[in-house]
């Protein structure tokens, strides 16, 4: 998963890349709105975090382009102002949901995942799809409510798998969201997560819950179960 | 004198009867002038008329037959006299009209000629007389010297000058009265644009009208060009103010956040962290609290605009479902499909934004927003009755009390609640509507907005 922080306070910025990093997300930053846009824009972005008050261009135009442009990932906004015309103004101009400074870092995340589940679909923060659970908060997976043991790197493949269930995710794709930007990328890494993922959730292979679409990527088969 | 149309009446009314009064004066007296002229010229014909008649008699005295070509000097009553006297003032001869009559005129010396006067005869008739001193030559060569007078009674004069003051004043009073009656329709049509102005600023402050328009007569384009210019500046200003106090908001929780971040990222052990973090969240909530209370517009008219409540009630409803999606709250508005308020967008916002996010907030899973109007008479718009309602643990009456208290600061205010209700209070009150709070059918909290018509 990669996530845009576009806020034009270096401290803040930091801090939040850091946490953000530290939960298992990819990131991107920007510090004013002309860049931040242009992530937007031209990045594989999974969620971004707009900070309103913005240099350059304001984070409501920010969001108001990123959606003329087709984005449909989810926007949490960070605001100051905390006016309800502000919030409402930015909500509709396309953002999800709002965090008023001065903020918890945790609540940021929690808002962060929220979004992020209901983007795949998911309404809860434990994701079902078929015999499969996946619990975000606890980061544990089980079958048929027989917990499974995954690696950290096994269960975030997994979970971007889920989150971005019956979507294709190329290879690229996929180990850009389990690496940093900079990181060396070996796709034949991501094949041997993906089959031993497979053989841990499905050993009797009768559940198929990976599609392998040849030269294309994966796809998470199962569907969201309606809670 | 308050009232233009009363100045340009009184002046115009002293500037007639000026005019007029001494139009008067000199028509009359032109009038006089010549009606006096034609008296004379008159009185100079029989006036020579007697002196061709007279003659001398036996005696050497001066006569005048009793038959005369004039037949008003021989009827009395005529108001034509004649009368002939000595240079002693012995009456010699007079007009048979004059019987009864005395004339006192007196004898006027030959060097003087004549005299044209008005003199009063015995029984009180005024008349216009004219005198003059006529040298007759007796028998004997000796010369004596007769004043004949003749007279006319003013009776016929008088008349005619009044005749003639009556027919004056009849055409002035028309005149004036039309003259009158003119201006007051010309007032109508010069003064409509100021009436104009007047509605057009009443537009302005009902937030119907956010300028006034343009086809001005050129006297009036300065004035309503300034004003124009003055609105746009106030708006201006309001907004730049607006700006300001967001951007204070922004700059004044920054370094809050930063204080924050710094905290989560360097452990300084629970009680500090959570002292500070407790101080942190304290001084968020005044900034907020003060900057809301200060870019609450209510005594401005100029923010205030006509907005369909309904429709941003259903912006915030749409918002916050947003917002509380895992939640899946129920939300369910009842009433009217529009219904227009005047207010300032931002205060009606907040308002309903803080009272459904509470209700968001606690609910279990239903949230009840009833919209209703009151009409009011002599009011362009109705009243707004907004009640909420949610299905949560609702609040104790303590607490209630607490909130809905008046001059309750935002440090004060009941946890949990935030400062949101206190927001709400004070705007209500700004907005002179009132704000309660009771038990729901549901059994959580229901709160009741009503704002008075407008």
């Amino acid at each position: 998963m990669r996530v845009l922080v576009i806020e034009d306070e270096d401290l803040i910025r930091e801090s939040l890349c850091a946490a953000v990093r530290e939960a298992g997300f990819g990131v991107e930053s920007a510090a004013d709105g002309e860049e931040g846009l242009y992530f937007a824009t031209e990045y594989p972005i999974d969620i971004a975090i707009v900070d309103l008050g913005l240099p350059g261009m304001s984070g409501m135009d920010l969001i108001r382009k990123a959606r003329e442009a087709g984005k449909t990932y989810p926007i949490l906004i960070l605001t100051a102002r905390d006016r309800w015309q502000d919030k409402v103004e930015g909500l509709q101009a396309g953002a999800d949901d709002y965090v008023v400074k001065p903020f918890h870092t945790e609540e940021v995340l929690a808002r962060l995942n929220a979004l992020i589940r209901r983007s795949g679909g998911f309404s809860e923060a434990v994701l079902k799809a078929g015999s499969i659970a996946l619990d975000t908060r606890s980061q544990e997976v089980s079958v048929n409510e027989q917990p499974i043991e995954l690696t950290s790197f096994e269960y975030r493949v997994l979970e971007y798998l889920m989150l971005k269930s019956g979507k294709v995710v190329s290879k690229t794709e996929l180990t850009e969201s389990l690496y940093d930007q900079d990181y060396e990328r070996d796709s034949n890494v991501i094949e041997v997560f993906v089959g031993r993922l497979r053989k841990k959730l499905d050993p009797a292979n009768t559940l198929k819950p990976i599609e392998t679409l040849r030269g294309r990527g994966y796809r998470f088969a199962l569907t969201p179960a309606e809670s | 004198m308050k009232s233009l149309s009363a100045r340009l009446l009184v002046t115009v009314s002293l500037l007639l009867l000026l005019f007029f009064g001494l139009a008067m004066i000199a028509l009359e007296s032109a009038f006089r002038d010549s009606a006096e002229q034609a008296i004379r010229d008159r009185l100079n014909v029989q006036m020579l008329m007697l002196i061709a008649a007279a003659d001398t008699d036996e005696n050497g005295r001066l006569t005048l037959p009793d038959q005369l070509p004039e037949a008003r000097f021989m009827s009395p009553g005529s108001g034509l006299i004649g009368q002939v006297i000595s240079e002693s003032d012995v009456l010699e001869w007079r007009s048979m009209s004059a019987v009864g009559l005395f004339l006192p005129v007196e004898p006027v010396p030959a060097e003087e000629g004549m005299r044209f006067q008005q003199a009063r005869t015995t029984d009180g008739s005024d008349m216009f007389s004219y005198s003059l001193a006529v040298e007759w030559e007796v028998s004997n060569g000796e010369t004596l010297t007769y004043t004949f007078t003749v007279a006319e009674s003013l009776e016929p004069y008088r008349a005619q000058v009044g005749k003639f003051r009556d027919r004056l004043m009849t055409l002035f009073a028309a005149v004036t009265a039309l003259i009158l009656a003119s201006q007051a329709i010309v007032l109508r049509w010069v003064l409509r644009p100021l009436r104009q102005v007047a509605q057009e600023i009443a537009e302005i402050e009902t937030g119907e009208r956010s300028e006034l328009s343009k086809e001005y007569p050129s006297e009036l384009q300065r004035l309503t060009r300034n004003t124009n210019r003055l609105l746009d500046a106030e708006r201006k200003r309001l907004a730049r103010y607006r700006n300001t106090l967001g951007n204070l908001a922004h700059s004044l929780k920054t370094p809050l956040a930063i204080v924050r971040n710094t905290l989560e990222t360097n452990r300084l052990g629970d009680e500090v962290e959570s002292s500070i973090h407790q101080q942190v969240d304290r001084m968020s909530d005044i900034v907020g609290y003060q900057l809301q209370r200060a870019a609450a517009s209510g005594s401005t008219t100029l923010g205030v605009a006509k907005i369909d409540v309904r429709e941003v009630l259903d912006a915030i409803v749409e918002s916050l479902n947003k917002v509380y999606a895992d939640k899946r709250v129920s939300c369910k508005v009842t009433g009217p499909e529009t219904l227009f308020y005047r207010a300032e967008k931002g205060d009606l916002m907040e308002v309903l934004g803080n009272l459904l996010d509470n209700a968001f907030k606690w609910c279990q899973s239903e949230v009840q927003i009833s919209l209703n109007q009151q009409y009011a008479e002599g009011f362009e718009l109705p009243g707004v009755i907004c009640v909420v309602s949610d299905d949560g643990p609702g609040i104790s009456s303590k607490d209630a009390a607490r909130v809905l208290k008046r001059g309750q600061r935002a440090d004060e205010s009941v946890a949990g609640h935030g400062i949101g209700l206190s927001v709400v209070r004070e705007l209500v009150d700004i907005m002179r509507g009132t704000l309660s709070l009771d038990v729901g059918e549901k059994g959580g909290a229901e709160f009741t907005v009503s704002l008075p018509p407008v």
